[in-house]
């Protein structure tokens, strides 16, 4: 069991200490939500930005048993920042358009839900089986080497490399815009 | 017979971790074979968008470090304290009688599945399930030749998604369905007489947010 496996079982027992430590982890999520809104060009004002925090909050909290260690605290609760983020971003562009001047009201589209690279990318490795969804993981989100990974896991090179490129395989389809999105 | 250079045998020994796409030799013969040179393609296409997502996760992640948020850090603690008195979080116990109850009324649900199961419970390979848990019914099916596929999931959820395909982990599906609002794909007659009896059903359920609450993959035989 990881350190942050361990914080979390903690918390689900509502161990005081762990409370406190995981509340101070949660820090990031103000960070990480102000720095992807302005990577985005600011779509969000900062009053809405609290309500995408909360949002964040309320998830990550729904969603703490699931968490299973494979990757830090703060990647796992950066997914629910980015999915959060964006939901609340289309939300806006859906709204009715407060001044004539808000360009994102331009290109609303009501009818499909558009995933962005990244969405479609996590969206895909849960699709994954975890065994090959973690080496996809660390190749191009740790950028480990094969050897690394293969060394990091207990298990042969070509075992690691054959998941890596099935897993690839299977994305190919699961990465085109417009999956997961039809409608009926 | 299969030669070191047959595109067939390069592209198993790829899947088997024994050769890199890149290798010089992959590469000589992708210049000859269509296929070969599309897969590798594809490979890198999916790698490059791997890359964009890793970059920009690690970019929001740098953030972490940032001296200050949008909120003030009360206000996460007073929420995160607020919500461990309401006692969410799924804790396991911390709803005693509600948790226990539920967990009964799933075990009946698998059971009943398990029992209704054309060909019995016991040679089926188990369903792995992620997220939320999801139960699949047995399919049933109806005197026009159309099949009722169906599932359950402990959650409400907004949306499905599902998909066929001859055996688990197969990347090419047999079918597709559209956006489901109801746990359930009416397979009709049309698409059932393509399809093998034994086939792999995969859900995905969505919230009303769009992100993924459950997911199951299982084994299903279609009834005749």
């Amino acid at each position: 069991m990881t350190g942050d496996q361990e914080l979390v079982q903690r918390v689900l027992r509502r161990d005081e200490p762990g409370l406190s430590e995981f509340i101070r982890r949660l820090e990031c999520v103000p960070r990480i939500v102000a720095a992807r809104n302005r990577r985005l060009g600011s779509p969000l004002a900062a009053s809405e930005l609290g309500e995408v925090v909360q949002d964040v909050v309320l998830k990550v909290w729904e969603n703490l048993a699931s968490f299973r260690g494979d990757a830090s605290l703060e990647t796992w609760v950066f997914r629910f920042c980015e999915f959060t983020l964006l939901n609340a971003v289309r939300r806006r562009r859906r709204a009715p358009v407060p001044t004539p001047t808000l360009e994102i009201a331009a290109e609303e589209d009501t009818t499909r839900v558009e995933r962005s690279d990244l969405e479609r990318v996590y969206l895909a490795l849960d699709r994954l089986p975890p065994p090959e969804a973690d080496v996809v993981r660390l190749k191009h989100f740790e950028e480990r080497t094969f050897e690394w990974i293969a060394a990091a896991r207990g298990e042969p090179l070509t075992t690691i490399k054959s998941r890596y490129y099935r897993a690839l395989e299977k994305m190919r389809y699961w990465l085109e815009p417009g999956f997961g999105s039809e409608h009926q | 017979m299969k030669t070191p250079e047959d595109p067939q045998h390069l592209l198993e020994r790829i899947r088997a971790g024994e050769l890199d796409p890149e290798d010089p030799g992959v590469q000589a013969v992708a210049q000859r074979d269509p296929a070969l040179r599309e897969l590798i393609a594809t490979y890198r296409q999916t790698q490059e968008t791997l890359d964009r997502a890793g970059r920009t996760e690690r970019e929001g992640l740098a953030a972490v470090r940032a001296p200050e948020g949008s909120v003030p850090a009360a206000d996460i603690d007073a929420l995160v304290r607020g919500l461990a008195r309401r006692g969410g979080g799924r804790q396991p116990g911390a709803r005693g009688f509600a948790a226990l109850i539920l967990g009964i009324a799933a075990l009946v649900l698998i059971g009943l599945a398990i029992w209704s199961w054309p060909h019995g419970g016991s040679s089926q390979e188990p369903p792995t399930h992620l997220g939320g848990r999801l139960v699949v019914m047995p399919p049933s099916a109806a005197a026009d030749g159309s099949v009722l596929l169906s599932w359950r999931l402990e959650a409400a959820a907004a949306a499905y998604y599902s998909a066929l395909l001859r055996q688990e982990g197969d990347p090419r599906e047999l079918a597709r369905s559209p956006r489901l609002d109801r746990p359930e794909w009416n397979l009709p007659a049309s698409l059932v007489t393509t399809l093998p009896t034994r086939i792999h059903l995969q859900v995905t359920a969505h919230d009303a947010a769009g992100d993924p609450v459950g997911h199951v993959d299982s084994p299903v035989s279609l009834p005749r």
